[in-house]
């Protein structure tokens, strides 16, 4: 199968899933105790009656489904409740950007420098260097990053004062909780790559290489990294989208104006039009990011077969 | 094959290229300067403001922000008293109470040089109660006149009681005599707006500090709109007509929504002001910088009067008596929470002859447990019980868990037979549970609306919304009826009339008070003047200075 006609069968996928995913959305988002008013706690049933009629609230739910896929179809994501007369499109659109780079910045960080430690531990393996990589990538893995981050404020910004405490101004001041979010794809890539580059450092064709003459450093880092890092690939996608999602807590404590804390609340105030854009937001990421990642993979290992509904 | 490796050693290097692609990070080289104009302060805030435009504004956070860009027709000054802003003086007020006359502040401008005018507040709220979410703020809206039925969409917008009789005098209709209005003028929801201007702007009115014109002592500058803005400034406002009263040249605000980390940047100097709260006042307090003010805001245990044992006055007198109001706020939460005296905070409402409203109703609640127990053996044997199963909800919050866990101890420890069990739900499960009729008890924090102790007591009407357990008094009905009717024009008997109906709802424990909620900061002890309100906006920069 080509390449093209792969990528369109793929793309149909995505469609339906997506649809999938806002219809479910929808549905449960409306079995929500509550209502999407900000000072809901003092409103009486009168108040909320007129407010429900006011926003369409109170007509059957199929029908609000009906317009909302309408609406949606013509890229109107509605008007956020809590942040009064904003579009959630404008709301996400001004918060995504600083969610993006810092997930990007962490996954750069943290596969390269996993990618780094992974091959030195296999080199260096059943050696204190690689007992150490494996405690870097263990602690890496358990610590979580919001006490990471509140160790690294503390004693590079505060004390140390080497870089800002909080904020997202420059490049300096996104460095703290790149370093922070970066610690578990770190973690992740190193082991993984260490696994694959101990596997190819002991396979037929590494022995051959070594016979004819060419040192263990060579070995793997001229035919090595390439065949341990491109499995390294597959994992990219849940990285990526772990990134995206999980950097909540390390965006409050270094008050990057990110994305993440906005879905939390969202929910918790019944903020309809808010829950479906962050919804439609992270699942299309995901699926792109999914996407990607298959695509590049075929590309990149010729072995792949772009058949079915890809590769398993 | 050739070509083939190469594209495959391209995609390779570009791997990186491409995830670098669109995420451009901000000039490095905008560094601050470290000689900034000396009258300037950072504050920092623990939320996003929900919007910027007055009549949109529910919640304190924006409404506080407002009112250092927007003014209405008067201020509250520390008292809580009004005083003349946009307008020229004190309003006069018509023999029944109904009628406002206010002249207008001559000298009041916006920000684009246009005089404030009359037709600018007739026109401003009118424009609020047609909005979609006027309900929400029909708490303010509902006291001029025929606003409420507008609201409910029963009446045309024409019929609100406003009208501009010239071009610097405004009459106002009351939907009843309300001695305190001339202090709820001055709460955002009743600011004027710009007519041209803001029609001019359409959608767009309001969507970032851009798209705006002001007429408070500041101007709002670099604020990236409602949600999205994380950093904006009040810059002084130079058209303003008490331009001279300003002493702050801008105030930097930032979103911090960390306290640890908001508290790191006051401790190193980079932030003037940061609210902190719970552990962090434990450890803090000592700190020169540590300012606590009692809010408006009361934590009381609410009862469902559909359960026989709660109906019975015994009952919930005993659960008073147990509770020992000065341990817990000292001992249990010691986070600058002030002890419960009544429903009323202090600082909330006064009257020129009797005063603070707190101080006047004096502390009726005591701590017996003996009694308490002697209450608790006479109810039993009334009841017919032995045993008695407290539902006991909250919301989910860490303070509302102490003090639940703290009303459990003391419950069960005391009245023998009591088992209490403890919900603390998510607010929207909460508030389904209370407002459906699902709990025993409720504990829940109840914030003033405006500077009047009818605020809270309207809690305890027997047909108010908000009396979700159904308690019902004829006596408070009574009192509370005349306060806002037979006298509410007659101030010193509409105090007494409110004094009443909260002697009675102590007396019947028909509510049951806590503690009283604190905002509790660091603040730059170079950092003055600031006025604090316990309702509504709560904090004003106005009078703010930086003393060195």
């Amino acid at each position: 199968m080509g390449l093209a006609k792969y990528a369109l069968r793929r793309v149909v996928f995505m469609v339906v899933t997506m649809w999938v995913i806002i219809t479910a959305t929808f549905f449960l988002m409306h079995l929500l105790p509550g209502s999407p008013y900000v000072n809901l706690q003092k409103l009486t049933p009168e108040q909320l009656e007129i407010l429900n009629t006011r926003y369409g609230l109170n007509r059957p739910i199929l029908e609000q489904y009906l317009l909302y896929f309408a609406n949606l179809l013509t890229g109107d994501l509605g008007t956020s409740f809590q942040f009064k007369n904003q579009p959630v499109t404008t709301l996400l659109a001004g918060r995504v950007g600083a969610s993006v780079q810092l997930g990007v910045q962490a996954l750069l960080v943290g596969t390269s420098a996993g990618i780094v430690v992974g091959v030195i531990a296999a080199v260096k393996r059943h050696t204190p260097v690689d007992s150490g990589a494996t405690i870097v990538a263990v602690l890496g893995r358990s610590v979580p990053s919001f006490i990471l981050a509140a160790l690294l404020q503390l004693v590079v910004a505060v004390n140390l004062r080497l870089l800002p405490i909080a904020g997202w101004r420059d490049f300096s001041s996104t460095i703290l909780p790149t370093l922070a979010l970066a610690m578990a794809p770190l973690a992740d890539s190193a082991r993984f790559v260490r696994t694959e580059m101990v596997e190819v450092l002991e396979s037929d064709y590494a022995e051959l290489a070594r016979a004819n003459g060419l040192s263990t450093q060579q070995i793997a880092w001229r035919h090595g990294v390439r065949n341990s890092v491109i499995p390294l690939i597959t994992l990219l996608g849940p990285m990526t989208v772990n990134l995206l999602t999980g950097s909540l807590v390390v965006e409050n404590i270094f008050a990057v104006p990110g994305i993440g804390e906005q879905f939390v609340k969202s929910v918790l105030n019944n903020d309809y039009p808010t829950i479906m854009a962050v919804t439609i937001l992270y699942s299309g990421l995901f699926l792109l990011v999914t996407f990607a990642v298959d695509v590049l993979y075929s590309i990149i290992d010729p072995r792949i077969r772009l058949s079915g509904g890809g590769r398993r | 094959m050739k070509t083939r490796r190469i594209v495959q050693i391209a995609t390779i290097l570009s791997l990186p290229g491409l995830l670098f692609a669109g995420c451009t990070t901000s000039d490095p080289g905008g560094t601050v300067s470290s000689d900034a104009p000396p009258a300037t302060v950072v504050i920092a805030l623990s939320q996003e403001l929900n919007t910027i435009d007055p009549t949109a504004a529910i919640d304190s956070n924006s409404s506080s922000a407002i009112n250092q860009v927007y003014e209405g027709l008067y201020r509250l000054d520390a008292n809580n008293s009004p005083v003349p802003a946009g307008a020229a003086a004190l309003p006069e007020v018509s023999a029944d109470g109904l009628t406002y006359t206010i002249s207008l502040n001559q000298a009041a401008k916006w920000s684009d040089g246009t005089p404030v005018k009359a037709a600018d507040y007739e026109w401003a709220w009118k424009r609020a109660v047609g909005l979609d979410s006027a309900a929400e703020n029909e708490v303010y809206y509902g006291f001029v006149l025929n606003a409420s039925d507008i609201i409910a969409g029963n009446k045309p917008v024409d019929e609100l009681g406003i009208k501009a009789l010239d071009d610097y005098t405004l009459e106002i209709k009351l939907a009843a005599p309300t001695t305190f209005f001339a202090s709820l003028l001055a709460s955002v929801s009743f600011f004027p707006l710009n007519e041209a201007y803001v029609t001019s702007q359409g959608d767009k009115f309001g969507s970032d500090s851009e798209h705006a014109i002001y007429n408070g002592p500041f101007v709002l500058a670099d604020y990236a709109g409602p949600g999205v803005g994380t950093d904006w400034k009040y810059v002084k406002n130079p058209t303003y007509w008490d331009a001279a009263s300003v002493k702050l040249d801008s105030i930097e605000v930032r979103v911090i929504k960390e306290t640890s980390t908001a508290v790191n940047l006051y401790t190193s100097g980079e932030v003037d002001q940061v609210a902190i709260s719970g552990a962090q006042v434990q450890a803090l307090r000592n700190d020169p910088g540590f300012t606590a003010y009692t809010t408006a805001t009361a934590a009381f245990l609410g009862y469902n009067f559909n359960i026989p044992a709660f109906a019975n006055v015994k009952v919930r007198q005993a659960i008073s008596l147990v509770i020992d109001r000065a341990a817990l706020v000292n001992n249990v939460l010691n986070d600058g929470s002030a002890l419960a005296t009544g429903l009323v905070p202090a600082g909330l409402s006064s009257d020129q002859t009797r005063g603070d409203f707190a101080t006047a109703a004096g502390n009726p609640l005591e701590t017996d447990v003996d009694k308490a127990k002697t209450l608790w053996a006479e109810a039993k044997q009334e009841l017919g019980i032995d045993k008695l199963e407290i539902d006991l909800q909250t919301f989910d919050s860490d303070r509302m868990r102490t003090v639940t866990q703290y009303l459990q101890n003391v419950i069960q420890e005391n009245l023998v037979g009591t088992t209490v069990t403890i919900t603390a739900s998510p607010v929207a499960n909460f508030l389904e549970n209370t407002k459906s009729g699902s709990f025993g008890i409720y504990l829940v924090t109840w914030g003033a609306d405006y500077a009047d102790a009818s605020s809270l007591l309207d809690l305890a009407r027997s047909n108010s919304g908000s009396n979700w357990g159904h308690y019902s008094s004829p006596e408070f009905d009574a009192a509370f009826a005349a306060a806002q009717g037979a006298d509410a024009a007659d101030s010193a008997a509409r105090f007494d009339d409110l004094l009443q109906a909260h002697a009675i709802l102590l007396a019947d424990q028909g509510y049951t008070p806590v503690y009283f909620q604190s905002s509790t900061l660091l603040r730059n002890p170079e950092f003055k003047g600031v006025v604090f309100h316990s309702a509504g906006s709560n904090t004003e920069y106005k009078t703010a200075y930086i003393e060195r």
